[in-house]
């Protein structure tokens, strides 16, 4: 019985950093697609990119408590920088309010509550807001890959296990 | 005789003319020189963003501002046309700086001058091979402009 539920919680971890690495995959072409890397600012989301693929590959092949801790702190970091990046994707919006001209003249006259709304539902502005959600996503997959890691256990290391690879 | 006096007054005439023409031109340069900088500050005032950007400008602005002018009174009919005026002022889509941009895009007559540049400045470089600047139309359009808005922007701009 609980060879039963260890396989079938190997099987669901593996799941969870195969999302990850396929949510990985398609941001890292959505921003390619979109060249976000006109300004310093959207390099961050390539940072997180790759943290967040260093997060799935330290958990998919952990030898050691410490590559999945290691893996869960990336993958924290990761969702804060997800966080920030939702937050300038709604500044960025807010920005370009002015610029758009079915607000351009009322733009000034409308309240701050009424901005940040039309901001944050990309009714004026090129950016998607909660885009960088994706980002957040996949760290959050890899953080549920980490619980109750058979590597967190008290006792030699476990084998390596890749993404896909056979129980 | 007769034919120098005819001779003289219409040279006054044309010396007056002249005159006339300089000093109109000089007197809508000052105008439009003085909506701009009271436009600058206004846009300072709407917006956080903004408010650098005056600031940033204001040295560098004096000498444009005061080479316009003399752009402007070698010809009447750039004065009296904003537009003309505008092309005049043409700068380079890849080399020049914000303050500059921003300058030329004020001097068209564009509404929000600053944040236009700052993304025209954004999206460089701009392939030389492409003088219709679509890319640079491309971006632009992301952010809805106003009709005619990307036009006139593409039309102070060179590469």
């Amino acid at each position: 019985m609980t060879t039963s539920v260890d396989g079938a919680a190997s099987v669901l971890r593996r799941g969870l950093l195969w999302v990850a690495a396929i949510t990985c995959a398609g941001i890292a072409v959505e921003l390619a697609v979109d060249r976000h890397w006109t300004t310093p600012i959207q390099l961050v989301a390539w940072i997180a990119l790759a943290v967040t693929a260093i997060a799935i590959v330290l958990v998919a092949a952990a030898g050691s408590a410490a590559r999945v801790r290691l893996g869960r702190i990336l993958a924290v970091v990761v969702m804060l920088s997800a966080v920030l990046g939702v937050w300038e994707h709604v500044e960025s919006n807010y920005d370009a309010g002015e610029l758009d001209f079915e607000y351009a003249a009322s733009w000034e006259n409308l309240s701050e509550p009424a901005r940040w709304w039309l901001a944050a539902t990309k009714t004026v502005g090129p950016s998607p807001p909660l885009a960088p959600g994706a980002l957040a996503q996949a760290s959050l997959c890899v953080l549920l890959a980490t619980l109750r890691h058979p590597a967190l256990r008290p006792g030699p290391p476990t084998r390596p296990m890749a993404p896909g690879s056979a129980e | 005789m007769h034919q120098s006096q005819i001779g003289v007054r219409l040279s006054r005439r044309t010396l007056l003319t002249d005159v006339a023409a300089v000093a109109g031109a000089l007197v809508l340069t000052a105008c439009g020189s003085t909506a701009t900088t009271s436009g600058s500050i206004a846009g300072s005032a709407a917006t956080p963003t903004q408010a650098a950007g005056p600031a940033a400008t204001s040295p560098a602005a004096t000498p444009a501002a005061a080479a316009s002018p003399v752009a402007a009174a070698s010809s009447p009919a750039a004065a009296a046309a904003p537009a003309a005026g505008a092309v005049a002022q043409r700068v380079n889509a890849n080399t020049a700086s914000v303050a500059e941009l921003q300058r030329a895009f004020e001097a068209a007559g564009i509404p929000s001058a600053a944040r236009w540049a700052r993304e025209v400045e954004e999206y460089r470089p701009y392939p030389t091979d492409d003088p219709s600047l679509a890319k640079l139309r491309r971006e632009l359009a992301k952010y809805n402009p106003g009709p005619g808005v990307v036009d006139q922007i593409v039309a102070t701009l060179t590469l």
